[in-house]
């Protein structure tokens, strides 16, 4: 079932490496899964807040929710 | 937006006593939501009618007869992370499916906040779902075609199998038969909240 795919080339500075790698292992992705579930991801966030919705963080515990900014 | 693909699938087929070949889409399209409208809700709204008039709660009949799949596509159609499929027979949409790819994390511990693929909604057409309200089965296998769906979407993004979902209560038993851990009542969701580990997918897909 998958679609045809296409190659790029990311560059990266070394502290985005080494978060990338450190999600990777957090996460037990590899890299190229990780960056398509953050694009996905980035891309759900954006198209909703396009159409209005907000993001916020809720404590578990307090229930406090505090808003995250995207900009 | 996605990519659509067809694969060779087998449903049971109850009268005829003997698998049938059916094809899964990896994709929602209009036929699929015509045949919703026109075959699928033609069964359902009398069954909900008649348990209204009975005076008996909606929720003791097909549990999943509210679902407007229109409204559900319209709703996924931006978005990369979700993704569908359904499953054909014959021409006639006999299951749909809507998973998501970023919303859910694992909850099952030894694989606590991993990601997987969280199934929103899935439903066998409703002359496949037998019961107390429906005539007898017509055909066997849809929702494991949709479980199996999901574990291998799963799978091909490199989450290792791992599927969530919250269950209609109706559906426990289920997914409990396709090697689910059951991790309890969610209050939030009021609902059963069932997850696979990679484990579970390798043996469900053996």
């Amino acid at each position: 079932m998958a679609s045809a795919k296409r190659t790029m080339t990311l560059n990266l500075s070394d502290a985005d490496m080494a978060l990338l790698e450190e999600l990777c292992m957090k996460k037990d992705l590899s890299k190229t899964a990780l960056v398509r579930q953050a694009l996905r991801l980035y891309q759900m966030v954006d198209y909703r807040m396009s159409v209005g919705e907000k993001m916020f963080f809720e404590n578990d515990k307090t229930r406090a929710k505090a808003e995250v900014m995207v900009i | 937006m996605s990519d659509s693909s067809v694969a060779k699938v087998s449903l049971y087929d109850v009268e005829a006593g003997d698998f049938v070949q059916a094809q899964l889409h990896s994709n929602i399209e209009p036929r699929n939501i015509s045949d919703w409208e026109t075959l699928w809700l033609p069964m359902v709204v009398p069954v909900r009618q008649r348990l209204a008039a009975l005076g008996i709660p909606l929720s003791q009949g097909p549990q999943s007869g509210h679902w407007r799949w229109n409204q559900k596509v319209q709703e996924m159609l931006p978005l990369h992370a979700k993704k569908s499929f359904t499953v054909m027979l014959g021409g006639i949409t006999q299951g749909m499916m809507i998973a998501d790819l970023v919303s859910h994390k694992c909850e099952i511990l030894s694989q606590k906040n991993k990601d997987l693929v969280y199934i929103e909604y899935a439903e066998s057409a409703p002359w496949n779902q037998g019961g107390k309200w429906y005539p007898p089965k017509r055909y066997k296998l849809v929702g494991s075609v949709l479980v199996g769906a999901a574990i291998n979407l799963s799978i091909q993004e490199g989450l290792r199998g791992r599927i969530g979902l919250h269950a209609l209560p109706q559906a426990n038993d289920f997914y409990l038969k396709c090697g689910m851990t059951d991790l309890g009542f969610d209050t939030a969701k009021k609902m059963n909240y069932f997850e696979m580990t990679e484990a579970q997918a390798i043996t469900f897909n053996s």
